[in-house]
């Protein structure tokens, strides 16, 4: 039996994932929060299994709730509740340290599925977000890869790869060594790339520097 | 030296021979002979001798006294009398013509000598004296200084012309006047008279003389001390050189460069106040205290002059501030109002009943300055009305603005929590129904068609909730919203738009949050519909104190014109955005070549 604490502040959205939970025989609710304050003094009092975390409440953001959740209790897996199908929440949340994303609009037929995924360890996200991301991916091959760097992430690419260390490209682009650290990390994730010796290789061997 | 040349009158010939035997020996030449005085007068004016020896007693109607006294007009030669006997009548009769000398016959050589070189040397001295004579007279008569000769008591003797009119009374009426009474104070003139007593020269001394009508004039006197050989008295020479007209030329100059340089003074006094009103910026009341210390220095003594303007209620005066007891007015006129005025203080009072301190240039002065700073007062209230009035704009578009955002935040969150809460609870109930209809079809069925219908309604209310506010912007942040919003944007217009940015999720202020992601949407929205290009890089970059947002776009590029033009609304709504966070933003074109739009924002620190 696994034991679920919900956090929504509609109470009606709450009885409707209660009654939708309630049709499977392992898992129970056993704790409700209507903000994240009280589903974080709930936690620290009682041991759940798993979190059902609403994205939007009164009072400080979902993101910023489960970010202290995580600190709090690393291991404790959480599924987000979102109205949003953007990917921008969900890639976020998962970051964050969120086990699933799933939208309210497919809840009723997914939660169940998506609760005891997370509970096993896993992580959850519906199909048509996957469907999303998958798609951005395809996007992304059919062009060379640099095609989708921004002229500024593309510069100082080409500065990486002509040898320069990030404080000297710092220094010449009137930016601070924390910026240009975290251009070459989007750099690198665009690109698929793992290391400064990859983006020289792919620079030079396309002919994008002299 | 040639010889002397004697020419002899004597009716003796024998005599005569004798004569020019002894004189030859003693080495003058006889020029010439003449054996009456009718033959003497005929013949010297051609041999011009410089000596006549003649013979008191001639033959003929002449004597030698009578031809002498004719000679006289006729020639300068000195002339020697020779007689026989010494007749007392006939030698005062001689005196008369001035004769050099005497000789009494039987000749003694020695004794003709002598006389002979005595009276051409007296006539050499007599014939100096006399040109020099001559030479002061035509001085005296012709010299444009009026002279005068007067005994030293001051009685006058001789005149000259331009005496006559200096003084306008005629010569011989001058002769035995007074000095003293040409002198308007007769003290004036006694004492120069008691000077020359104890000195040879007076001179240059300024006097004040009347003419005889009565006017005045002001001359230079130079009084002489003129030894004479008779008496023990002296005469004086006084030489008048009228100056009325040079001193009165000398007055108008001095006058004349007195007022130069109070107008060099004025000029530079208004050139001063023209710089200070000249700066917009000066708030009024350093304007009038500026003023107040700079309208002294057009006055003739600065010093004593102090200057108080009022205004509003409020009194500026000049350092060192001194009520004095003169004092000189302008009233302020702003806007056809009496507003204030400015004074003038002058510390000295006036010297005369008549006379004032101030000039009618010093009011004429005071006239422009009061002018001058009224309009400037009218120029500075009306530029601060219009920068306040433009600040009140721009505070209340920023306020209106904010306004809307959060009309539109609460709007979107209402549409959002409550109506998508409840879909949301419905479509969960209706799962539930669904879930218990197993077996019946049909209800089934329309289960199904409402849990599509509800997702349906729960997209569009998603979709008019994210038009209003995007949640992902207070739920994640800006660069999520940011992020979606491009994705959004390329999908509905085909442009590509990428996102990159410098740091992760930047925690911003909610203002600058709203307003960067506004200034995103409505950059992108021009790009769609003016910029004609194909792929748009938005960046974000936030430093420590410091944000900056750059959107660059590879289209036609904005002109200046439309950079500038008052009907841009977006661009003014762009900028507008970045001033009411305090920032700058730069919107600059390159024809073919795209645009970029960028964004300033200082962040207090608080990145």
């Amino acid at each position: 039996m696994k034991r679920i604490i919900i956090a929504d502040d509609h109470e009606i959205v709450r009885a409707g994932l209660k009654q939708i939970i309630a049709d499977d025989p392992e898992l129970s609710v056993d704790g409700e929060a209507g903000d994240g304050q009280e589903l974080l003094e709930k936690l620290r009092k009682k041991r759940y299994d798993v979190v059902l975390l609403d994205m939007k409440m009164p009072g400080r953001s979902g993101l910023e709730i489960l970010k202290q959740l995580k600190m709090e209790h690393p291991s404790l897996p959480v599924l987000v509740l979102s109205m949003h199908p953007e990917e921008q929440y969900a890639v976020r949340t998962i970051r964050a340290g969120a086990s699933g994303y799933i939208t309210k609009e497919t809840a009723p037929e997914r939660l169940v599925e998506a609760i005891r995924k997370v509970c096993a360890g896993g992580k959850y996200i519906s199909a048509s977000l996957a469907e999303q991301l998958a798609d951005s991916i395809a996007d992304s091959r059919s062009k060379p890869p640099h095609e989708y760097l921004t002229d500024r992430e593309f510069q100082v690419m080409c500065m990486i790869a002509s040898g320069k260390t990030i404080t000297e490209i710092a220094k010449e682009l009137f930016l601070s060594v924390k910026t240009i650290s975290t251009y070459r990390q989007r750099i690198l994730e665009k690109m698929n790339m793992k290391n400064n010796a990859e983006l020289t290789h792919y620079v030079i061997s396309n002919n994008l520097i002299e | 030296m040639e010889p002397t040349k004697i020419f002899i009158v004597e009716d003796e010939a024998v005599e005569a021979l004798a004569l020019t035997a002894v004189l030859e020996k003693l080495g003058y030449i006889v020029v010439g002979e003449a054996l009456s005085g009718s033959e003497c007068i005929v013949k010297v004016p051609h041999l011009r001798p410089d000596l006549i020896i003649m013979d008191i007693k001639l033959q003929g109607e002449m004597d030698g006294i009578d031809t002498a006294w004719e000679l006289r007009s006729i020639s300068d030669a000195p002339v020697i009398f020779v007689t026989a006997m010494s007749d007392e009548s006939s030698l005062n009769r001689a005196k008369i013509t001035e004769p050099y000398g005497y000789i009494v016959k039987p000749y003694n050589e020695r004794e003709l000598y002598t006389t002979i070189e005595t009276s051409l040397h007296r006539n050499w001295i007599d014939r100096r004296m006399r040109d020099s004579e001559t030479k002061y007279r035509a001085l005296f008569e012709q010299s444009p200084d009026a002279i005068f000769i007067s005994s030293a008591d001051g009685t006058i003797t001789d005149v000259n012309p331009a005496m006559k009119v200096l003084a306008g009374y005629e010569i011989e009426r001058l002769k035995g006047m007074s000095i003293l009474d040409l002198f308007i104070l007769r003290t004036e003139g006694e004492r120069l008279l008691a000077d020359i007593h104890g000195c040879d020269c007076v001179e240059n001394r300024s006097v004040r003389l009347r003419k005889s009508d009565g006017t005045e004039s002001e001359c230079l006197l130079t009084l002489t001390r003129i030894v004479t050989g008779q008496g023990t008295g002296f005469l004086c020479q006084g030489i008048i050189r009228d100056v009325t007209v040079e001193k009165r030329l000398e007055r108008v100059r001095d006058v004349l460069f007195h007022e130069k340089i109070k107008r060099v003074k004025e000029l530079n006094c208004l050139y001063r106040l023209a710089t200070i009103s000249g700066n917009i910026k000066t708030p009024l009341e350093e304007m009038f205290l500026q003023t107040a210390e700079v309208v002294p220095t057009a006055f003739q003594n600065p010093g004593l002059v102090s200057v108080r303007i009022r205004f509003d209620g409020g009194e500026y005066e000049s350092p060192k501030f001194v009520q004095g007891a003169v004092s000189l007015a302008a009233a302020l006129t702003v806007f056809g109002k009496e507003a204030g005025s400015i004074e003038i203080f002058h510390a000295a009072r006036p010297s005369g009943v008549d006379e004032d301190v101030f000039t009618k240039e010093d009011r004429d002065l005071l006239g422009a300055i009061a002018e001058r700073l009224g309009i400037v007062i009218e120029r500075k209230k009306t530029f601060e009305d219009l920068a306040g009035s433009r600040e009140e704009l721009r505070g209340l578009s920023t306020h209106l603005q904010s306004l809307r955002e959060e009309e539109r935040t609460a709007i979107a969150r209402e549409i959002h929590d409550a109506l998508g809460q409840s879909l949301t609870a419905m479509k969960l109930d209706l799962s539930w129904i669904k879930n218990r209809l197993e077996g019946q079809g049909e209800l089934v069925a329309r289960a199904e068609a409402m849990g599509s219908m509800i997702d349906a309604t729960i997209n569009t209310v998603r979709r008019i909730s994210g038009e209003l506010r995007p949640g992902l912007l207070d739920d994640i942040g800006l660069l999520a919203a940011i992020e979606w919003y491009a994705g959004e944007f390329e999908k509905r217009s085909g442009i590509a738009c990428r996102v990159s940015a410098g740091s992760e999720e930047p925690r911003l202020d909610e203002k600058v949050s709203i307003n960067i992601y506004r200034i995103v949407q409505e950059s992108l929205t021009n790009i769609i519909r003016h910029a004609n290009a194909t792929a748009v890089d938005v960046d974000l970059v936030v430093e420590a104190d410091d944000l900056t947002l750059t959107i660059r776009d590879n289209g036609r590029g904005i002109t200046g014109e439309e950079t500038n033009s008052a009907r841009s609304l977006g661009l003014i709504g762009i900028r507008e955005r970045a001033l009411s966070c305090g920032g700058t933003i730069a919107i600059e074109g390159e024809p073919g070549r795209g645009t970029v739009v960028t964004a300033h924002i200082p962040l207090g620190g608080n990145s």
